[in-house]
């Protein structure tokens, strides 16, 4: 036996909870029967951990063969796996960032779960329950619930970390943006919230060649002139990948993991308005688009039994190790 | 207020007690497991909550026995306090000390870690634990054993089952 293994427990836990990836979480606990009880002492973890490298998250399929689960597919040896998630049961989901994704209930509920670590926050009601007097929610709710989730939020992104991995706690200061309706209204809330904050503007002023717009909370949000995002053309992303879809955009390090196509967009279909007149649903526009020979090559090859039902990149990696590209 | 248990401690007179609990940052005799005596200021051993704790009780006037302690490491794990007791210190030269600090081969990283849990010095054992799970980070179970010196001691069906249940972790 080796005095690592033997390691007292409490060190043994300090250090556990010290890693900072899912993958490794996992690993830590099949090493040898010691560290392997201290994993199950600290299972699920006390932070919720980010996968090392983006799942995608596939369709709910017609006919389950595991009751309760759902379907991952894993980007790097391009297999599926199962994980036995009964929080999602009957939810729509959206991979937002740092292993997060956005579910939604034909209850209207939203929350943010952690598939991992099980971890779960629950959001406001869905934004337009807050603004009741609109006409927006008039043409809404005449909708069926289940095709209400479906159209209803069209994207989610997280301004940091939902966790505050020092304190271990919610951070606070954490924006959950949305961008919802199908006048694609952008409202926000924070954890612990209990509603969400429609950005309407009010007014609009031209400011040193800078348009400010005047919100009904009186907080000036600058809003950019067309001319200062400029689209410039790239020849390649160098080491990049780049995930588009229905998930928040993330670019990642392709060159540390094997398996990634570096140089290359990972996309997946969120065109949602189409889902509904396609034969068998959406989502099966997805492909990985290489910037090198403009060829596009499939990722995921499922079964056609899916529903009309969003595929979503889950895309993860912490905020430190990914980088948000702003393209346009 | 003196507590009574200052006195069963140590069999001192009550004057010098008295003395030795006024007076700030006297110095302090640590006995290492192998018999060295380090004479250290106070203020730099109460970085250890086991020292701390013995102080407030009164029991450090004479030498305070370390018996889990060797003088290799409990010279490193004081140096770590002296470093430590200005917090104001300039935080990126405290970071550019520790990260030099915890620069040691796994041998005495693991007297770290022993010392600072014994000692209960949080941020040595924060540092120190840092430091393992850095090493453990993308590696797989064959890789980690290899490194520590670890015995797989799972049956072929445990370590199956282990494998089942997380197997896209183990994937390569």
């Amino acid at each position: 036996m080796s005095k690592w293994a033997d390691l007292p427990h409490d060190i043994l836990i300090k250090i556990i909870r010290r890693l900072s990836i899912y993958d490794d979480f996992v690993i830590f606990g099949a090493v040898c029967k010691s560290w392997h009880s201290v994993y199950l002492l600290e299972n699920p973890p006390l932070s919720p951990l980010p996968p090392r490298c983006p799942w995608l998250l596939l369709a709910k399929e017609n006919e389950q063969s595991i009751k309760e689960s759902r379907g991952f597919f894993n980007l790097i040896d391009s297999k599926v796996y199962n994980f036995k998630l009964p929080e999602l049961v009957g939810k729509k989901c959206f991979g937002i960032s740092f292993g997060w994704l956005l579910s939604i209930g034909t209850d209207f509920e939203m929350n943010l779960f952690h598939p991992f670590s099980k971890h779960l926050l629950r959001l406001p009601p869905q934004p337009h329950f807050s603004d009741s007097d609109s006409e927006v929610d008039d043409r809404n709710l005449e909708l069926d619930p289940i095709d209400y989730t479906d159209i209803y939020v069209y994207k989610c992104v997280l301004s940091r970390n939902l966790w505050n991995f020092v304190t271990h706690e919610y951070d606070c200061d954490c924006k959950i943006m949305v961008i919802y309706s199908n006048y694609h209204t952008l409202a926000f809330t924070r954890p612990g919230n209990k509603a969400w904050i429609n950005i309407c503007f009010d007014d609009i002023a031209l400011y040193k060649g800078k348009f400010y717009a005047i919100d009904c909370h009186e907080c000036s949000t600058e809003v950019r002139s067309k001319d200062e995002y400029k689209w410039v053309s790239v020849d390649g992303l160098g080491d990049q990948a780049l995930f588009v879809g229905g998930n928040s955009l993330a670019c990642l390090s392709a060159s540390r993991l094997n398996g990634w196509k570096a140089n290359s967009i990972y996309f997946t279909d969120d065109n949602r308005e189409f889902h509904h007149s396609t034969l068998n649903g959406g989502g099966y526009n997805m492909g990985v688009f290489s910037m090198e020979d403009g060829s596009i090559k499939q990722h995921y090859q499922g079964k056609e039994e899916v529903e009309n039902f969003r595929q979503q990149l889950l895309a993860v990696k912490r905020h430190a190790e990914s980088k948000r590209l702003l393209i346009g | 207020a003196i507590q009574s248990s200052r006195f069963s401690c140590v069999g001192f007179p009550l004057a010098y007690i008295f003395l030795a609990c006024k007076k700030k940052s006297m110095a302090l005799k640590l006995k290492s497991s192998d018999n060295k005596i380090f004479e250290v200021e106070e203020l730099v051993a109460v970085q250890s909550e086991t020292i701390k704790s013995l102080v407030e009780d009164g029991c450090a006037n004479n030498v305070i026995p370390l018996p889990n302690v060797d003088s290799k490491t409990l010279e490193l794990v004081l140096d770590w306090c002296k470093n430590h007791v200005d917090v104001k210190l300039d935080e990126e030269k405290l970071k550019e000390y520790e990260d030099k600090f915890i620069e040691v081969d796994l041998a005495v990283l693991y007297d770290l870690l022993m010392a600072a849990n014994y000692l209960n010095i949080k941020d040595l054992l924060n540092r120190a634990s840092q430091k393992v799970a850095d090493m453990l980070k993308g590696k797989k179970p064959e890789q980690i054993r290899e490194t520590f010196n670890i015995v797989n001691d799972f049956s072929p069906e445990e370590e199956e089952e282990i494998r089942k249940e997380n197997l896209w972790a183990f994937e390569e």
